[in-house]
């Protein structure tokens, strides 16, 4: 299947846009991505399930959040996020399981670094029956 | 403001004006020549300097120095200045890693002596200094107690653990420390971010290196700092790691609030602000305040160990004194002269270095007559430059100047350059010791992927807004 984030050129750092049918498939797709810039995924087992809870004032400040929590899990653990299952969803609040690979990051260094996920020109986009949903996300690496 | 044209007309050969147009307080003012000026309009900084210029309270102009790059919300290299009654405060114009800045060190030892045993010197300092992502120290965990006194001490929590001497808090913007440190501010997981990253360089674009003083320009400047030509120095150029990024993550949702609470227009998300006065925003200068003190303190203590490595390879005769420590990612109220008249204004500089002028009453003595060091960083291939702060940039630009390079080529646009090189091997040839957390950094941040530092200090000092002292070339470098 086709990847549902592709690249943006960007000079000092990382972009990628990312769609998807519905806001939970868009959280999912936009943590997939993610993890492909941190190290890109070679089939290794998804195998660690951690339980994330965020909360924003909207779906910027969410979806914000919520790849932060999915970095500082790499950043603390070495789980690679692969992925997102949104269990909980209502305004102001996500939770649900981050979905990573585990990883050793003393012995496996990422492929980039990312330092931090960015509202730099963020974009969150509903959808609607004519299009997906689409988000455009900055990393500061 | 919505996306179009920057009408940028010229002021002088290095002085362009960003038009007042639409919803912008005032007009922009950026420093370059003909072909940075070029540079700047490819990667919309200019639209960056527009937006700045649109946000509540800013005074005089929205600034840009020559080493203006597209940065999140504020350019990095980026200049503003805001009335604390009427103005605004943005963790955008700061950055993520709060008081990103680099320390000079100097030694009297001549290089090439200290170049002869550069293999040994950068292994060593490798080893002293961890680098790369996550880096941390297994011999310095701070205990909550601790890592409250370091917030609220800065530099000076090391260097009364002996972890330096006096002289270096003298030569230390701020003397090492922003007092009015909020720890409680600082999130549990910023400060668990933090700490055991006290004494680590981080990732990315930090680096620590040693340089032979190559070539000294003003003589009287460079004594006053014991800067000689032929002679050693040391570079280090780090932050506040991964405790400042989160003061500046945990910050942003709620900048974003007040700013809509406030009915202030934000033309893109990341310049989330709130009115100075407001208990948000002395919140988040509270706690930017500890990260500033985080960075100070961690700079010294790589200090530390940088002068333990040179001690142990180099010997005990090879003593560095501190010529200064600058931030380049950092607000704070100071006092500037506005048509006439003294007043205190929040400087924000994102990128962008205090360069105050001979005579200002914050620079150190030794430095007086001179005006106030200014570090300026290149890339690990060519050089660095001193500078001192002129009177120009008190008159002109609330006592700043530029901060290093700027990015010429993207991340991945270097990568494709060096794909068919050994970006290390011909470093070393060049007789440059390169340690590096991964050879995609190293590539990534090879000597052609930055703009050449000479034509951004080259505008700087024609401007009248620093003048150079020495040009440094590395011969050891350390990259995180």
């Amino acid at each position: 299947m086709a990847p549902a984030f592709r690249m943006l050129p960007h000079t000092a750092d990382a972009a990628f846009e990312v769609t998807a049918p519905s806001w939970e498939a868009l959280v999912h797709e936009a943590t997939v991505a993610l993890g492909e810039v941190l190290r890109p995924h070679a089939g290794e087992p998804v195998s660690r399930d951690l339980p994330l809870s965020v909360t924003g004032a909207d779906r910027e400040d969410l979806l914000v959040a919520w790849l932060t929590q999915a970095l500082l899990a790499y950043e603390q653990h070495g789980s690679v996020p692969r992925g997102a299952r949104l269990v909980r969803v209502e305004a102001g609040r996500l939770e649900g399981h981050l979905l990573a690979q585990p990883t050793d990051p003393r012995r496996e260094p990422p492929d980039r670094v990312v330092k931090a996920v960015t509202y730099h020109d963020l974009r969150v986009e509903p959808g609607s029956e004519a299009s997906p949903w689409r988000a455009v996300v900055v990393l500061d690496l | 403001m919505q996306p179009g044209p920057v009408h940028v007309e010229p002021i002088d050969g290095l002085r362009w004006r960003v038009r007042r147009e639409g919803p912008m307080r005032v007009e922009g003012v950026v420093y370059a020549d003909a072909a940075l000026l070029a540079r700047m309009h490819d990667e919309k900084a200019l639209e960056q300097v527009r937006n700045v210029a649109c946000l509540p309270g800013i005074v005089g102009a929205s600034l840009g120095m020559p080493d203006l790059h597209w940065g999140y919300g504020f350019p990095i290299g980026g200049v503003a200045a805001f009335d604390p009654a009427t103005g605004v405060i943005s963790p955008g114009g700061v950055g993520y890693d709060i008081n990103c800045g680099v320390r000079l060190l100097a030694s009297a030892q001549p290089a090439e002596a200290v170049a002869a045993r550069r293999q040994a010197l950068a292994e060593a300092l490798d080893h002293e200094v961890p680098s790369g992502m996550g880096s941390a120290r297994e011999d310095l965990v701070l205990d909550e107690a601790s890592l409250d006194a370091v917030l609220r001490e800065g530099a000076r929590w090391a260097v009364a653990r002996g972890w330096g001497n006096p002289a270096d808090l003298e030569h230390t913007e701020e003397g090492g420390v922003l007092p009015g440190a909020a720890v409680q501010e600082v999130s549990a997981t910023a400060r668990r971010r933090g700490r055991d990253q006290l004494g680590t360089l981080g990732s990315g674009n930090h680096f620590l290196e040693v340089d032979r003083v190559a070539e000294v320009y003003d003589e009287a400047a460079a004594q006053a700092m014991g800067l000689v030509q032929g002679a050693t120095a040391v570079l280090i150029h780090c932050g506040s790691r991964g405790l400042g990024h989160q003061v500046c993550t945990d910050f942003l949702p709620v900048m974003r609030a007040s700013a809509t609470a406030h009915g202030i227009d934000l033309p893109d998300p990341q310049l989330a602000c709130a009115p100075f006065r407001s208990p948000e925003a002395q919140r988040y200068y509270g706690a930017m305040r500890a990260a500033v003190n985080f960075a100070f303190a961690n700079r010294q203590v790589i200090a530390d160990r940088v002068r333990r490595a040179f001690a142990r390879v180099v010997g005990p005769q090879a003593t560095l004194h501190q010529v200064y420590d600058v931030c380049h990612n950092i607000a704070k109220l100071e006092r500037h002269v506005v048509d006439g008249v003294e007043r205190e204004l929040l400087v924000h500089r994102k990128g962008a270095t205090r360069a105050f002028p001979p005579g200002h009453p914050l620079t150190p003595a030794a430095y007086r007559a001179s005006g106030q060091p200014v570090i300026v960083p290149g890339d690990m291939g060519r050089y660095s430059f001193v500078l001192v702060g002129q009177d120009g940039a008190w008159r002109e630009t609330f006592g700043s100047c530029c901060h290093g390079a700027g990015r010429l080529q993207s991340r991945t646009r270097a990568q494709a350059d060096t794909r068919q090189r050994n970006v290390l091997q011909e470093l070393e040839q060049r007789g440059i010791a390169v340690r590096a957390a991964s050879r995609r950094t190293v590539d990534e941040e090879h000597p052609g992927a930055y703009k050449d530092v000479a034509e951004v200090v080259g505008v700087v000092a024609r401007a009248g807004l620093a003048r150079l002292v020495a040009r440094l070339e590395p011969f050891v470098v350390i990259k995180g």
